[in-house]
């Protein structure tokens, strides 16, 4: 069995996370929050690729380190070369024609006092700040052209000197996050961007985004703990905040970076 | 050894990514002064026992703070310090390239790589030149790595260049006094 991908199921203002497991050739999903979980994690292998919107298993079955595709894979993947994207140019020239027609929103996610700015298709934005686990997220801009919009998300980070891309070990540090100071961050953030931006601007959606984790439910921080091969997880989740996970056993409250587990194959999976 | 370090001060992250590289770099450096800038290209001369590193303020590494990319980068160039091939910098970056791979940098490489190729298109038979730099230089020593940025070459470039062709195979076969030549053939001002 291996976990090819972790995503949130949101409804709205609403969600809950799942992860994908395969076995054999299905594909399965597992409910996370409120269930009890116990599994070994095992050897990491590439999780395959995307082509012409279907998902093909990798065909060597290859062992990976860091990665989550071998690099047959990523050659073979409609998307891998628009991963480095910063919209300077275009180089993945079989995926511009629709990336041109498609309209994105860029956004403010605010991590308690960490601000970042990304990109979202469209019809995704809400369940993108979710599955990032934002604390308060604002949709600042709609814009057609995913090259475009990149360049302006660029422009964005270097005129608010802010990231466009959170660790999840830093996330972890910033799971209780003051609502209060992530507001306060958007709204500064929002007005600075008013001068030199503002063609791009729509009046600003913002969103509180906390009661959706149940990380209030809390009553300590939990112990950060990475997974690595070998690594065993027991216990049971209470909460999730984008892709970190809270997990409750008997030595008390651990939370993990489920983006991390992609790729790994584990024993068991039990609910 | 003195260093010295010329930048701006928005550059700080370039001077601590500097000072941690040399601090541990492990190479040997036998120069009475390295000074160390960050200006508009990539550049590094020696002169005698004195030499000058430079790197270039608008490399993508750092406004995102790329601490991986800028200390291979750093590194690559004690390495060609410590080597002082005296070639076309081209050529010479795939001896230090090979030199870096067997002394086990071969991942912070491949990653350096990787990330300068899924920048932008090669346009110019030079650019093509320095984007075929990296399979290069892991041919015969890391050929699943070497497949891999020499096809991902391949989705970026369909044009070939021909004339180029004598000047790769020279590096390709450790010919470097071959490729010196078929370089300056290439690429030495005509006056």
């Amino acid at each position: 069995m291996q976990f090819v991908k972790y995503r949130w199921e949101t409804s709205g203002l609403s969600g809950e996370p799942f992860l994908s497991v395969r076995k054999d050739n299905t594909v399965g999903k597992v409910r996370l929050l409120d269930q009890d979980v116990s599994m070994k994690i095992f050897e990491k292998t590439c999780i395959g690729y995307t082509k012409k919107t279907r998902h093909h298993p990798c065909p060597q079955n290859r062992q990976v380190d860091d990665e989550r595709m071998c690099r047959e894979c990523m050659l073979n993947d409609d998307f891998f070369m628009c991963v480095k994207c910063d919209g300077s140019e275009c180089i993945n020239d079989p995926q511009r024609n629709s990336c041109a027609k498609s309209k994105y929103y860029v956004y403010l996610a605010a991590f308690s006092d960490v601000l970042k700015v990304g990109i979202s298709q469209e019809h995704r934005v809400l369940e993108r700040l979710i599955e990032q686990g934002a604390d308060m997220g604002a949709k600042i801009a709609l814009i057609q052209d995913g090259k475009l919009v990149r360049e302006i998300e660029q422009k964005i980070r270097s005129e608010l000197g802010i990231k466009d891309r959170l660790r999840g070990i830093e996330k972890q540090k910033l799971l209780f996050g003051n609502p209060n100071t992530s507001a306060i961050n958007i709204f500064t953030a929002f007005a600075k961007l008013r001068k030199n931006f503002g063609e791009y601007l729509i009046g600003p959606e913002i969103y509180n985004l906390q009661s959706i984790y149940r990380i209030n439910s809390l009553s300590e921080h939990p112990k950060p703990f990475s997974l690595d091969y070998g690594s065993s997880i027991e216990g049971r989740i209470v909460a999730a905040k984008g892709n970190i996970l809270v997990m409750r056993n008997s030595e008390g409250l651990h939370s993990f970076d489920a983006n991390k587990m992609i790729g790994f194959r584990t024993e068991m999976v039990s609910a | 050894m003195r260093v010295i370090k010329k930048f701006p001060e928005s550059a700080g992250f370039v001077s601590k990514t500097f000072d941690d590289v040399i601090k541990k770099s492990g190479v040997h450096l036998p120069y009475s002064l390295i000074e160390f800038h960050v200006r508009d290209r990539n550049t590094t001369i020696i002169e005698d026992d004195k030499a000058v590193i430079c790197i270039d303020c608008n490399s993508p590494f750092i406004p995102e703070k790329d601490t991986r990319a800028l200390s291979t980068a750093l590194r690559f160039e004690l390495f060609r310090l410590m080597l002082r091939p005296d070639m076309p910098r081209e050529i010479e970056d795939v001896i230090v390239g090979r030199e870096m791979i067997k002394q086990g940098l071969g991942d912070d490489l491949f990653y350096l790589y990787y990330t300068m190729l899924m920048r932008k298109k090669p346009v110019s038979m030079i650019d093509y030149v320095h984007a075929s730099i990296p399979w290069i230089t892991f041919r015969g020593i890391d050929n699943y790595n070497s497949s891999f940025l020499k096809e991902l070459l391949a989705k970026l470039q369909k044009k070939k260049f021909p004339e180029a062709t004598k000047l790769l195979n020279c590096m390709c076969n450790d010919k470097f006094d071959s490729a010196v030549k078929e370089y300056n053939k290439l690429f030495a001002k005509k006056t």
